[in-house]
């Protein structure tokens, strides 16, 4: 076996070899350009994509090479079983991705934790094992494609999604995602890899995990196929909703978009009995408006792998020093911008020198946000900053109880500056904002009269006596109607709901579409799969939380369909199973199993067996003696 | 001090002001001899006043929260504006009161409006809004909205309320297809009507009594122009051209009478002054209506009126400032009721609104007190029926002002209008502002030079002024020649004198008059300007650099013919028109190379290494008339040769300080180097109460050598 492993690391250790001297110079020149701590979009970007196609491409190649006619024989046909060739085949591959993937940015970072002031922190190291998960789990999927006969195992690629979320969350609960992921592929890998390579699984455990991690991935290549037999056939007759007129659209949230400020005021007021709606229309109709992402955001996670930092550092030109957030510490860590010598540091409290201990009263409770260069917030506080004088201000300050879920918001247009919280939408005026080393009270505080989601958008008109707030909410999931409610923000401080309105959908779509993601996979991709995303995104309200759980508001038929086609998805699975050779506990099983899958579980049970065979031969004539 | 002493303060200060205005009249000799007389008398009156004590110098600045009232032209309502909160805030409120219920409506809180009007029908009132113009409509819900947006970039503007049509407003909107001006009219409903259209801005644009385009000015923009500004009758098919006035003449018509062929003109042709004429079209002649009894000064205001027999407009109402501002009526009733108003008003500053409607025997007049003596307005209503006087504002402002404070009248320092010869016999007037209390003789002076320079000083509440007197300085504040206000031969007798010249001589001999009067120690001499006041600072230090101990010069061009080039660059991006005859004339011709260097060789800029005495230096970051970086550069220069000069950026002003902070640190600035020069009071500035103005003041001070900066020195 360790033969076996020398000559497979042998055979590609060249290539490694040159993949990691070239990304070694690539961090280099990366070096001279920024910090290579200073995560950035396009960087983590790059870098996800470069571990993702080398571990597949690699996985997809060792195989296919060994897989050759007279290899494959050649490679199976050792007094070792094939579970320790499999072993050695991917443990050469472990190394060699260590080496060429993994190990120059351990040397990057080594180099900058000895030879630089670059505050390099466990979260940064732990940053690899991310990279090992990552790029082992692509590689380990490349293998189980081409070892596997079954023809979507490239589906399974659909739980790289959850490896690479850049959504905030500790690094236990990312490198555990990464643990669990690599530990599935690894486990389907393994049982792919036998001397007949077009054997289908047997053992019903192993069935059951290929068959659940290809169901998002199917899910959504269903949902997709609505272009074919829906969207674009409506597209070539002109009758797509999206095709319609205002009035087509009347009674569903699609409308909004059609309309004018002021045509969506009359609509929403329409048989309310607020008094002078023609007045208010007047008001919009000329008033400048913007609009805002209402998203719940989450929070910096301390010790949090780098990757899904979302700053870096605070410029301090004035005094030619910058800022490093250092999770171990809570505080931001002043260095000299050309020897990287610490000068101090910024905490709750405001800067101070290098040679005074922080206490735990200067420390940073949440990791916090930085704004423009001039504001750092934290979860219910905005600071802002003067460098020229090294001085830190309460610059805004919710009450108790609320945190912020915007950075400073400002639109040209409305001259407005606007900043919300969980609970509540604050405007303030530029000039006053704008004010330095004084506290700024918010001119304008609309409590937000609905629960914010990530569907949810904020509308305002600035009018000359107050604000007309907007608030939507779309609610595609079958949850709740969408839904719009007005609210007049007065200067003399009254906030009035004046009007609301509900839709019956967000577009005028046959319930047949809009409720497709459901009755597709109702249990595992609606509830199960949806449930292990709202655990990385718990403020998302379109995933299944232990909260909304019993909020879901299908219609009757949908629920008919789900049932049906769940039931479908059954009846088909033993139709054609009772025609393959299977024993009868598989066959109930996979007929139980595509009760629960549906559609999805369906085509599952159709990539992994070969019904085509057996389906065909049986109507074939019987071949001439 | 109560109302009854205050009103005798008052009327004691009129009494010793009046000597000098009715010697105006007279010939220069006698002009000086009663101008003496009647300055001992305010020497002895303000020596003998208390000793303000030390005022906060926010106090100072500060002012009442009712603001912008106005009377409706049917005459029953009053609308004005009243600040909200505390602090900074720009949260105001609109508020009605009507005269016949004595009743008081808020009718809304809002943020950003810079001016009401009425609209001609009383029905609702027009308001300026960063966006363009809102309406509110007391007809109806008084919400405001929007009726027009202005872009004033494309020089898109109110023009004015539309007379011969009831709640409806003229504006100039640009057509970007056409590229064409359009003047528009704008009902409260919406409705717009196009009025006229034309390629070229159009000035003082009228309308008819049908509503109709009536009349409009515009400058001469052929090659050949002489500054002249030509009158167009825009009633028919194109404009036709019916009268021309000089480049020296600010005519402005009124009112076109097309039956009888004549304009109403407010003109200074063949004349000093500028008076209110008919310009008869048909002979070409002018027949004064109205100009100024006393011949010292140009007709500021005149009141016009829609005469209902006849269905013209006639003047009701003729203004004049001189010394003070005096008021004529176009009628013997209307004499009456001024008289009514001045014997009941004791004060140097009163704005008279007769009713527009020209009913002016029925319905009330709105009389704004602006007097000099006190910083709060106070706003009357002049019954012309009983000839009675009642102020019904009176008490919601007291109330509305309980929670600030505002300067005491007694407090106020009181100012008197000068008259001295120049150097060259010309008759000249400037204000002298006494601190009460102390010897005059050896009170520090600090000469206070007005910007423009096309502007003028008048004696009204200045709280730069109120600061310095309060301080302890004498502040004298010259109209030199080139002011306003005072004819033709005031404003443009000197031509292309300008650094170190005939202007700038103007103001040392009015500062030698008072040294002569035995007024200000000569050893404590201060100067300070903003804008071309700043450069007349730059001037003094280095062309009389041993009169002044100290200058301080706030947002100084330091060679005004280059300033004066540059200034065509911000009209420009103003989309205005620069009336550059005008300013060849009279500053710099910047094509004549031979007069731009003379012109250089007298300016500040080329004379920078005469100035031996300090200087402090004020510049907004974002100023666009005078750059930031030509003043940094002056004052680089100069500290380059080793003068104690500082310079102060304040980074959200453009011309002048724009922020509360950044007027404060102006303030501060000046009064910090005029305490440590000239031994004045300075209020010192308190870590916690002052914090935020410390850093501003730390955080924006880019050189200093005087030590003005907090913590320095």
């Amino acid at each position: 076996m360790f033969d076996l492993f020398k000559n497979e690391y042998k055979r590609y250790q060249k290539p490694a070899l040159v993949m990691m001297i070239v990304q070694l110079a690539i961090w280099g020149f990366i070096y001279t350009q920024k910090p290579i701590l200073a995560n950035h979009q396009l960087q983590s970007g790059l870098m996800n994509l470069f571990m993702i196609l080398s571990g597949l491409l690699f996985g997809v190649l060792q195989m296919a090479l060994h897989r050759r006619k007279n290899n494959w024989a050649y490679l199976l046909h050792r007094p070792i079983s094939p579970a320790k060739i499999h072993l050695a085949l991917i443990s050469a591959a472990a190394v060699l991705m260590l080496i060429a993937v993994v190990l120059p940015f351990l040397m990057v970072l080594m180099i900058l934790d000895l030879f630089t002031s670059d505050p390099v922190e466990l979260r940064h190291y732990l940053y690899l094992l991310h990279m090992i998960g990552l790029t082992f789990s692509c590689y380990l999927i490349g293998t189980y494609t081409v070892l596997s006969p079954n023809k979507g195992a490239l589906l399974t690629f659909g739980l790289v999604f959850l490896m690479v979320n850049g959504s905030h969350s500790s690094a236990l609960l990312t490198l555990m995602t990464d643990l669990v992921i690599t530990v599935i592929t690894f486990y389907l890998s393994k049982k792919s890899f036998k001397i007949n390579l077009s054997s289908h699984f047997k053992q019903k455990t192993t069935i059951f995990i290929a068959a659940l991690v290809l169901q998002p991935a199917l899910a959504f290549v269903i949902f997709l196929s609505q272009s074919i037999y829906y969207h674009l056939p409506m597209m070539l007759l002109d009758k797509h909703p999206d095709q319609y007129t205002q009035q087509q659209n009347l009674g569903y949230y699609s409308v909004l978009w059609h309309m004018e400020n002021h045509q969506r005021v009359k609509m929403i007021l329409e048989g309310s009995d607020y008094p002078d709606v023609a007045q208010l229309i007047e008001q919009v109709k000329l008033a400048s408006s913007d609009a805002i992402n209402g998203r719940l955001t989450l929070a910096a996670v301390r010790g949090e792998l780098f990757y899904k930092d979302r700053s870096y550092a605070l410029d301090d030109e004035a005094n030619n020093k910058q800022w490093i957030f250092s999770h171990n510490k809570m505080l931001f860590e002043g260095r000299d911008s050309n020897s990287g010598d610490l000068v101090g540091f910024l905490g709750k409290s405001g800067f101070f020198n290098a040679d005074i201990s922080p206490t735990d009263e200067d420390r940073f409770e949440v990791i916090p946000k930085l704004t423009s260069n001039q504001y750092v917030q934290s979860s219910n506080t905005l600071y802002g900053l003067d460098f020229d004088q090294q001085l830190m201000e309460v610059k805004h300050q919710l009450p108790e109880g609320e945190t912020y879920q915007s950075a400073v918001l400002f639109n040209r247009d409305t001259a407005v500056i606007i900043l919300f919280s969980d609970k509540a939408l604050y405007f303030f005026d530029p000039d006053e904002f704008s004010e330095e080393n004084i506290y700024t009270k918010a001119t304008n505080r609309v409590v937000h009269p609905i629960t914010l989601g990530n569907d949810t958008q904020i509308h305002y008109s600035k009018l000359i006596d107050g604000y007309l707030v907007e608030y939507r909410r779309s609610q595609v999931f079958g949850y709740e109607k969408p839904l719009v409610k007005l609210i007049y923000a007065k200067h003399n401080g009254q906030n009035n709901l004046i009007g609301e309105m509900s839709f019956i959908d967000y577009r005028p779509l046959p319930k047949l579409v809009t409720d497709s993601n459901f009755w597709i996979s109702p249990i595992i991709d609606s509830y199960v799969f949806s449930f292990i995303q709202g655990l990385y995104n718990p403020k998302d309200g379109r995933y299944v939380t232990l909260d909304n759980i019993g909020e879901q508001g299908y219609g009757k038929e949908t629920y008919l369909i789900a049932i049906l086609l769940a039931m479908l998805s059954a009846i088909t699975t033993f139709f054609i199973a009772s025609r393959l050779p299977m024993n009868k506990s598989t066959r109930v099983f996979w007929v139980l199993l595509n009760l629960i899958f549906s559609i999805p579980g369906l085509l599952c049970f159709l990539l992994m067996n070969p019904w085509r065979d057996y389906l065909f031969y049986r109507y074939q004539k019987p071949l001439p003696s | 001090m109560s109302i009854y002493s205050a009103w005798i303060r008052g009327l004691v200060l009129c009494t010793l002001m009046f000597p000098l205005t009715t010697a105006t009249a007279t010939e220069a000799n006698t002009t000086d001899q009663a101008t003496d007389k009647a300055l001992r008398q305010a020497i002895v009156y303000s020596q003998n006043l208390s000793v303000a004590p030390l005022l906060d110098r926010e106090l100072i600045s500060r002012n009442s929260k009712v603001y912008l009232v106005r009377l409706s032209p049917n005459g029953k309502t009053l609308v004005f504006l009243k600040k909200e909160g505390q602090g900074n805030t720009k949260l105001a409120s609109l508020w009605l009161y009507k005269l016949k219920t004595k009743q008081f409506k808020k009718l809304f809180t809002f943020r950003e409006i810079s001016e009401i009007v009425w609209s001609s029908s009383s029905q609702s009132i027009f308001m300026a809004v960063p966006e363009g113009i809102a309406v509110s409509r007391l007809d109806a819900n008084p919400s405001p909205y929007i009726l027009k947006k202005l872009d004033p970039k494309l020089k898109e503007k109110w023009l004015d309320v539309e007379d011969s049509f009831p709640d409806s407003l003229v504006v100039q909107i640009w057509d970007r297809k056409q590229q064409q001006f359009i003047i528009q009219r704008v009902e409260v409903n919406g409705t717009t009507k196009e009025l006229y259209r034309d390629e070229n801005e159009l000035r003082n644009f009228t309308t008819d009594f049908a509503g109709n385009a009536s009349i409009a000015a515009s400058r001469n923009r052929s090659k050949d122009t002489r500054g002249e500004k030509f009158i167009y009758d825009l009633s028919g098919a194109n404009k036709k051209h019916i009268w021309t006035c000089q480049w020296d003449d600010n005519c402005r018509a009124f009112y076109f009478d097309k039956t009888n062929q004549r304009l109403l003109l407010r003109t200074n042709q063949n004349a000093d002054l500028a008076r209110m004429a008919w310009a008869d079209l048909k002979t070409k002649r002018l027949h004064t209506i109205h100009s100024d009894p006393l011949a010292v000064a140009d007709i500021e205001a005149v009141s016009l009126a829609v005469s209902p027999l006849d269905n013209t407009i006639k003047p009701l109402l003729f203004s004049y400032y001189g010394d003070r501002q005096l008021h004529y009526g176009a009628s013997l009733d209307i004499l009456q009721h001024i008289d009514n108003i001045n014997n009941a008003v004791a004060s140097d500053y009163l704005i008279l609104k007769p009713p527009l409607t020209g009913d002016i025997g029925n319905s009330p007049w709105l009389i704004h007190d602006r007097s000099p003596l006190k910083r709060r307005s106070h706003f009357y209503l002049y019954h012309p029926k009983t000839a009675t006087l009642n102020r019904p504002l009176e008490g919601f402002i007291a109330e509305a002002d309980a929670d600030i404070n505002i300067i005491r009248d007694e407090y106020i320092a009181p100012s008197y209008a000068i008259h001295y010869k120049s150097s060259d016999g010309f008759n000249l007037q400037g204000y002298v502002t006494f601190p009460s209390g102390i010897d005059l003789t050896k009170a520090p002076l600090v000469v206070k030079v007005h910007g423009g320079p096309f502007s003028r000083v008048k004696n009204i509440y200045d709280s730069v002024t109120q600061l310095l007197a309060n301080r302890g300085y004498i502040v004298f504040q010259p109209n030199f020649r080139a002011s306003t206000g005072f004819g033709k031969a005031y404003q443009l007798g000197v031509l292309r004198d300008f650094g170190d010249g005939r202007i700038q001589q103007d103001i040392i001999d009015g500062t030698d008059y008072l040294l002569r009067q035995g007024l200000g120690d000569r050893k404590k001499l201060g100067i300070v300007g903003h804008s071309f006041g700043g450069f007349s600072v730059l001037g003094a230090l280095a062309f009389t650099p041993e009169l002044f101990q100290v200058g301080f010069a706030g947002a100084p061009p330091d060679d005004i013919g280059r300033s004066v080039r540059f200034y065509k660059r911000f009209i420009k991006k103003q989309r205005r028109e620069l009336d550059e005859y005008f300013f060849k004339r009279v500053i710099v011709d910047w094509n004549n190379k031979t007069a731009l260097a003379e012109n250089t060789r007298k300016s500040p800029a080329a004379n920078a290494h005469k100035i031996n005495k300090p200087l402090v230096i004020w510049a907004g970051k974002n100023d666009d008339r005078v750059f930031a970086v030509d003043v940094k550069n002056y004052a680089l220069r100069i500290e380059a040769m080793e003068k104690k000069v500082s310079l102060f950026v304040d980074p959200k002003a453009k011309h002048s300080p724009s922020s509360k902070i950044g007027f404060l640190a102006y303030q501060y600035l000046m009064e910090k180097v005029l305490a440590d020069h000239l031994g004045g009071n300075l209020q010192k500035l308190e870590p916690k109460k002052d914090k935020q103005l410390i850093r501003y003041l730390k955080k924006n001070m880019l050189i200093d050598h005087n030590g003005v900066t907090p913590g320095l020195k």
